[in-house]
């Protein structure tokens, strides 16, 4: 068989496929697709900020109650942990419009569709490595806070407010490391294979040069 | 553009095109899962990318592109984490199994075995191999991959070669 033979006999596949696909069907279906995506992004951003949301106004709640109860300080410390939870909602906020608008299309050229997909997938890897950083040191440093401000109103000795709030500390440290452990496997198990099989499919977009 | 226009343009595509979105389906998904997967997937993009399309390139070209960047990108579904999608189709139910088809069956044997190989190649030489297959002028292949001609010729070169490999006694002059 020569090649010509072979594309024609390839090409008369098109013939066998108008047969049987129902255009309505799979248009109601995509659509289908489409508003589920839709959905479940809107929701899972709901999902986030509520948590936050949530986080802050119960803060703030035990600022109200500390304070009428003259305990300001510890007071100061909840409007100090809620302030640090809310820059975690706006962090969020903030990406999540700044990535939507960055979102690859897949209507380009593939070469600019590769480097769309593997800025994301970067980003992604930034964004869960630092996640120390963002998402886990800020409401760290509130809670050790508003921990220090309650023993300190407590007890009002050194000695003993160190030793509870060491005790406080190892308690949301450990948390905070197994946050931070099952975030640094993520990158490891999923982010980092996809951005090495994305790079390859650059590369070998890019490298034909050497190879004829 | 109105999702009335986008509708009738859908259909219109999907008319015209299917066969082109089929073929990529099955050079790039082997399970009949993934090519449903793959399939809704590439369906989906090319729903979104309709505002975009403004008429410089050909529809063909477009859905090629379309179809062909989301089949090299996609990521296959981890199942026990995903929503099942309903199949719309029965996609192995399609061209080359069906009572209807009227080639013959050597045929269907040739181009699965054309599947195959193609299955075989690195991605980018798969893509390169289908769209040669499909009769895209050299500009067409660069304009969907965003890589100059000549670097379409040298890719094409090696994928031909090693689709002669894969596919010895089949072909006599690839």
């Amino acid at each position: 068989m020569t090649f010509d033979e072979l594309q024609k006999t390839w090409q008369s596949q098109e013939s066998s496929f108008k047969l049987r696909i129902d255009s309505d069907v799979l248009f109601k279906e995509v659509r289908r697709n489409k508003k589920h995506f839709e959905s479940a992004v809107f929701w899972r951003d709901v999902r986030e900020i509520a948590a936050g949301t949530f986080a802050i106004l119960g803060f703030l709640g035990f600022s109200v109650f500390f304070f009428y109860r003259g305990l300001t300080l510890v007071a100061l410390g909840s409007v100090l942990a809620a302030l640090f939870v809310l820059w975690v909602v706006l962090f969020f906020i903030a990406d999540r419009v700044v990535q939507r608008k960055r979102h690859p299309s897949r209507d380009k050229s593939l070469t600019a569709c590769i480097e769309d997909s593997l800025a994301q997938v970067n980003h992604q890897i930034w964004l869960l490595k630092n996640v120390f950083w963002w998402y886990l040191l800020p409401p760290g440093i509130g809670v050790v806070i508003l921990s220090g401000t309650m023993v300190w109103q407590i007890y009002a000795v050194v000695k003993p407010v160190l030793i509870e709030l060491l005790e406080n500390l190892t308690l949301v440290a450990l948390v905070f490391w197994g946050v931070y452990l099952l975030n640094q496997r993520a990158v490891r198990k999923d982010l980092m294979p996809r951005k090495v099989e994305l790079e390859s499919l650059l590369n070998s977009l890019s490298n034909s040069s050497r190879t004829t | 553009m109105t999702d009335d226009k986008c509708e009738t343009t859908f259909k219109q595509w999907l008319g015209e095109h299917q066969g082109l979105i089929f073929k990529v389906v099955w050079a790039y998904a082997g399970t009949p899962e993934d090519q449903d997967d793959l399939l809704q997937e590439i369906l989906l993009q090319l729903w979104s990318s309709i505002p975009n399309f403004q008429g410089k390139a050909k529809v063909s070209t477009w859905v090629y592109r379309v179809a062909l960047n989301t089949a090299l990108v996609w990521k296959r579904a981890v199942r026990k984490s995903k929503r099942r999608r309903t199949p719309v189709i029965d996609i192995n139910k399609m061209p080359y199994t069906g009572q209807e088809h009227t080639d013959s069956g050597e045929n269907r044997q040739i181009v699965d075995k054309v599947y195959g190989a193609i299955r075989e190649l690195p991605k980018i030489d798969g893509s390169i191999v289908l769209m040669c297959l499909d009769g895209l002028s050299y500009d067409e292949m660069a304009d969907v991959l965003g890589i100059s001609k000549s670097n379409v010729g040298v890719k094409l070169n090696r994928a031909k070669k090693q689709m002669a490999k894969l596919l010895k006694g089949l072909i006599d002059d690839f």
